[in-house]
């Protein structure tokens, strides 16, 4: 393999891997304070890729669409916590126990894909580029031909993730999000209105699903079922953290994007499933994540 | 009937069930479109997938996604060694069964260390993986376009082919019904339902978790591979379309919709999906969102399924739920006398428990430092303490929940180093919970039962059930005699959750005492009573003891632990401070100070 | 202040609490005692609204509180401190500190000025301010709790075993901070296993037994009476 080669290779990888960590950041604010996640958070992204395409295509401004996106998503993670999640919590006596949230969510899942393909269309598309003038426009780095999107939406996602952590530490709310992740009931006790958390962080989840979508309509095409390989994508990564360790997400998803990269490359045919492979390996063999320490996992 | 009321044998099923085989044995002869006979053929064998469903999730509560990988994992197994082997078909039928018995059980072996979630995104993934490999190894399986030519039933005589597929799928399906139905009646009907309770409870009444985990996925997978292989010969082409998550959904549906941990609720379920798939068929671009919704309803309202809604009609019909075969045995009035011959009967050499300097830290705080007890056999034991003393951690090391840092716990003379919860449980400890653990949805007498020892294995009792004798004599005898011995065996036919709380507890205490243990571990056994019920409490226990068991508990209730223990061990911060008789602690003044603190006067 | 009368209250099926009473007035501090499980920790969770509660009254400054919501209470000056301290991870000393208060509405003025109170009262949380919360030693972590309740600017304070486990010089301080807040103006009501420790410091104690009230005096008169150990031991 040539460097130039390499470097594509790393660039397609970094900025996959970005969305995926993005994606599944989401995944973790929601386990770390209710334990529980969307199963359909990857159809929320194709949700925001398909936002961005229509309000695109009608012409507004990009910062309009960016906007309308984030604000459609946030509408809908709050009507996920609403029908999905909060029904549930009053009723304890159901069969499957503690993790119906998991078939509820995925019928929100299936519910959202099919008024995406009713209002869309079954076909791939293409989103419109976010920052070069067109699709593939290609600049040259260090020999290589890299896509300018790609570049640029790796730097956003960069961005985008610090602010990530920046709102988890140095904010109120982040702040609070921690406490109530920590101990409900000390939370109330010191003023944080723990409902209010609980629904937040599912709202923040498809806000940052929505990010995902924007991010990475340019780079791939989209098609409303394009959901569930995001879903189980950004489950792994956020599993590979442990759930427990925003850093761990963050290497995690990187890694898996690079190897993922790599892997097509070798396999076209089949590359995208060795690192799915892989990380199933993983946490078999360690499912507190690779960054996390064991914990005494009793019932 | 529709819902969790069990049978003896398959009597009252037995109705049902052979009006089915009527029906079924004149379906295809009736004047009516052969498309009809598909349809029949097609509920059979997808019934068969869901039934295989029913017990991992209703059952077991374990979460599978996937389901329709090990479909797949069927049809092609069955598909490929028809088509390019020429393998008769009942071998290539057996075949893909099989490898989809294999799938489930390496699924099954990574899904030991995972639960819940870490299972459904797992369960989840490999669904995807398969259905990809289906997708892109054209070689293998003709991808999208599919597989053609697959070899199909030939005509016998004067039996039409898809009259024999039909047969053949539909007393496979009375067969699997019926081993469901067994499954249901039994002890791995109890052991499944304890795993879906509290693995750790499931253990410590010496289930293997890890093997029942393993066999319900490798079975479940099984019946979605025989789904498939029947699916594979139905018309004689596949194509990698159908295994999709869509798949795994609709069989999830099925299964919710009719009732989850239900009899019935696979068959009501797989009938009201293929009502719901020909309903939609004109309009299939709304699929995904019926689906859906349906999933939401049934979920958020109807969370018993089918299966309970009819159940509830009938009872408000003013049909009473059929008697349990418990009123044939005779109710047992036990004398003093009889409860202690019967006691001493029951219970196995009662022994001692030994504990020798354990230790343990929690990232680096001591929560219990070199602690030693010595519970001599067949003599009650308490352990008390302050808040954050350790006890638990204590009762929790000698249970086999964590093992010490250091030091050992021996039961007798047997060390019980590195042996887990349910090799403990075994070798003849019981315990009770804390926070009360039982199985929710069956009856009291099934409670108990799920800590009685089988006479006679599974295998054997099938037979017996089939025809409709009374099975698990022996066991339901002793049980009702255990209830009786605690004053409740006129609630057997009762679910816990009509019992008062007293009367749980009750249960649980029954349940301990049905393992026939050689040491009985009691946490916090009168936890919420009020004094009439802890009176009587202290004097099972009593009872207990005068048949020379062996019992160690904490409690916090000094009233009772003074009354009821023989010795006492103190702790306080993971230290011993005192050990002794009841008189002595009482008035030990470093027990007063640790309680109540400096200048305590007694 | 708080009035409770006659509160009855559950957990799931087990009935925790049985007809119990206690007031505390401005300037009092009142000890609530028992042996592990008699329902201490029950009955602040009850008045500080985490417990349902099934009968009876809980006022709170001539207020009935009984279906308000935690949160709401503590920011209206029901301070509640739980056991165990609770100090939330991956956030400094400062970050704990200031989280009661910013959550109760406090400005960044007064919040300021609460601040330098508390890093008067405990000097070594004012210099290790910048580090982790849950790097501290235990006894830091205690004063770190009740340095974040005060924070809320709690007409009533309630603190749920702040004793234990922690050296006799810091609860000598924790004690001798209470007796200074009391005389302040606060309300506090004072759970304690250890009960001669809270007795010392109380003007007025109950004493809890399987939910049950089942002695009440002044914490001189309980000091002296023989019932007392029955009461836990007996």
């Amino acid at each position: 393999m040539q460097l130039t080669n390499l470097i594509q290779l790393v660039s397609g990888g970094l900025a996959m891997g970005a969305i995926y960590v993005i994606v599944a950041l989401g995944l973790y604010i929601t386990h770390l304070t209710t334990h529980k996640v969307n199963f359909g958070q990857g159809d929320f992204l194709m949700v925001g890729t398909f936002v961005m395409l229509a309000t695109r295509a009608a012409g507004l401004p990009l910062i309009v669409c960016v906007l309308l996106t984030l604000l459609v998503l946030a509408v809908m993670g709050w009507l996920l916590d609403r029908i999905a999640i909060r029904p549930l919590e009053r009723k304890k006596t159901l069969k499957i126990g503690a993790f119906s949230w998991i078939l509820t969510t995925a019928g929100i899942a299936l519910i959202v894909q099919n008024v995406i393909e009713i209002l869309f269309g079954k076909t791939s598309q293409y989103s419109p580029p976010l920052f070069s003038s067109q699709r593939d426009h290609v600049i040259q780095v260090m020999g290589a031909g890299l896509f300018l999107e790609e570049i640029l939406i790796i730097f956003a996602a960069a961005i985008i993730v610090f602010m990530f952590y920046g709102f988890m530490f140095h904010t109120k709310w982040g702040k609070s999000i921690q406490a109530v992740a920590f101990n409900p009931e000390a939370a109330q006790l010191l003023g944080i209105n723990m409902q209010l958390v609980k629904v937040g962080v599912f709202v923040l989840a498809s806000i940052l699903a929505a990010v995902g979508g924007i991010l990475i309509g340019p780079l791939v095409t989209i098609n409303p079922h394009m959901g569930l390989v995001f879903t189980i994508k950004a489950l792994i990564v956020a599993a590979i953290g442990g759930f427990a360790n925003p850093v761990g997400i963050l290497v995690g998803g990187i890694l898996f994007g690079v190897f993922e990269s790599a892997s097509n490359y070798i396999d076209s045919s089949f590359g995208d499933l060795y690192p799915l492979l892989a990380a199933l390996l993983i946490i078999a063999i360690k499912p507190s994540g690779l960054f996390s320490e064991r914990q005494a996992d009793v019932r | 009937m529709f819902a969790n009321h069990p049978a003896a044998g398959v009597k009252r099923n037995r109705y049902v069930y052979l009006i089915g085989l009527v029906v079924m044995a004149v379906w295809p002869w009736l004047p009516i479109n052969g498309f009809y006979v598909f349809l029949a053929q097609t509920f059979f064998y997808t019934a068969i997938a869901v039934i295989g469903l029913n017990l991992l999730l209703g059952l077991s509560g374990q979460m599978s996604l996937g389901q329709a990988g090990f479909y797949a994992l069927g049809a092609y197994g069955s598909a490929l060694t028809a088509l390019k082997l020429g393998w008769p078909l009942p071998l290539s039928i057996l075949f893909g069964t099989v490898i989809a018995a294999v799938g489930g059980a390496l699924v099954g072996v990574f899904a030991l260390r995972t639960r819940g979630l870490y299972l459904a995104m797992t369960t989840l993934a490999v669904g995807y993986v398969l259905d990809i490999l289906a997708q892109r190894w054209v070689g293998l399986t003709g991808g999208t376009m599919g597989l053609m030519g697959i070899p199909q039933f030939e005509n016998m005589s004067w039996i039409p082919a898809p009259t024999i597929l039909f047969y053949l799928s539909g007393l496979a399906l009375l067969f699997v019904q019926l081993i469901a139905d067994y499954i249901n009646d039994t002890r791995a009907g109890r052991n499944l339902r304890a795993i879906r309770e509290s693995e750790v409870f499931a253990a410590s009444v010496g289930v293997n978790v890890s093997r029942w985990k393993a066999v319900i996925f490798g079975f479940a997978a099984a019946l979605a591979g025989l789904g498939g292989t029947f699916f594979a010969h139905q018309s004689g082409y596949v194509g990698s379309d159908a295994f999709s998550v869509r798949l795994s959904v609709a069989l999830l549906i099925a299964a919710v919709v009719g009732g989850l941990g239900t009899k019935s609720g696979p068959l009501l379920g797989t009938l009201i999906l293929l009502g719901i798939v020909e309903l939609i068929a004109g309009i299939d671009k709304y699929g995904l969102l019926v689906y859906g919704s349906i999933l939401l309803v049934v979920l958020l309202a109807f969370p018993k399924g089918a299966a309970g809604i009819l159940d509830d009609l009938l009872a408000k019909l003013g049909r009473k739920p059929d008697p349990s075969r418990s009123e044939s045995l005779a109710h047992h009035d036990l004398t003093a006398n009889q409860a202690k011959a019967m006691l001493t009967r029951l219970h196995n050499d009662s022994t001692s428990i030994s504990i020798k300097g354990i230790s343990k830290s929690y990232s680096g705080l001591k929560a219990v430092d070199q602690v030693s007890i010595e519970v001599a056999s067949g003599r009650v034991h308490g352990l008390i303490g302050p808040n954050g003393a350790g006890k638990s951690t204590v009762i929790n090391m000698v249970a086999g929940i964590y093992q010490p840092d250091e030091g050992s716990v021996y039961l007798g003379s047997e060390n019980l180093s590195g042996k887990d919860v349910a090799t403990r449980a075994r070798m003849g400890m019981a315990r009770t919970f804390q926070n009360l653990q039982l199985i929710e949805g069956v009856s009291v007498l099934d409670n108990v039962l799920l800590g009685v020892q089988s006479q006679h294995g599974l295998g054997r009792n099938f037979l017996k059930w089939l025809l409709g004798q009374p099975i698990e004599v022996g066991e339901r005898r002793l049980a009702m005699e255990i209830l009786a011995f605690f004053g409740i065996d006129h609630l057997a036919d009762r679910t816990p959750s009509e019992l008062p709380y007293g009367h749980r507890k009750l249960l649980e205490l029954a349940r301990a005492i049905a393992q026939q243990p050689r040491v009985l571990l009691l946490d916090e056994p009168i936890a919420g009573m009020n004094a009439q019920e802890a009176k009587e409490i202290a004097n099972v226990i009593q009872r207990l003891k005068d048949s020379g068991m062996t019992i160690l508990l904490v409690e916090h209730n000094m009233e009772f632990v003074m009354s009821v223990c023989d010795r006492i061990s103190v702790l306080n911060f993971g230290k011993l401070i005192a050990e002794g008789t009841p008189a002595e602690v009482q008035a030990d003044p470093e027990v007063i100070t640790a309680y109540l603190g400096t200048g305590a006067q007694s | 202040m708080i009035r409770v009368q006659r509160i009855f209250a559950h957990i799931g099926p087990n009935p925790i609490l049985r007809d119990v009473s206690l007031n505390a007035d401005p300037g009092q501090i009142v000890a609530v005692i028992g042996a592990n499980g008699a329902g201490k920790t029950s009955l602040l969770r009850a008045i500080s609204g985490l417990l349902p509660v099934d009968s009876g009254q809980i006022e709170f400054n001539g207020q009935s509180i009984a279906k308000r919501p935690a949160h709401v209470l503590s920011r209206m000056g029901l301070v509640h401190i739980p056991q165990g301290r609770q100090i939330i991870p991956g956030l400094s000393v400062l970050d704990n500190m200031m989280i009661g208060a910013n959550n109760a509405g406090i400005s960044s003025h007064d919040a300021q000025t609460l601040l330098k109170q508390q890093w008067e009262r405990f000097p070594i949380l004012h210099q290790r301010q910048h580090i982790q919360g849950t790097a501290l030693s235990g006894g830091e972590q205690q004063m770190l709790a009740v340095a974040r309740g005060l924070m809320m600017r709690p007409q009533v304070l309630m603190l749920d075993e702040p004793s234990l486990g922690l050296a006799p010089q810091i609860v000598k301080l924790i004690m001798q901070t209470l007796k200074q807040l009391a005389s302040q103006g606060l309300a506090i009501i004072l759970v304690e296993q250890v009960a001669m420790l809270a007795l010392e410091y109380a003007d007025h104690a109950i004493v809890l037994r399987n939910g049950e009230c089942v002695l009440h005096g002044t914490g001189q008169e309980l000091l002296k009476s023989k019932d007392l150990v029955n009461s836990y031991l007996g």
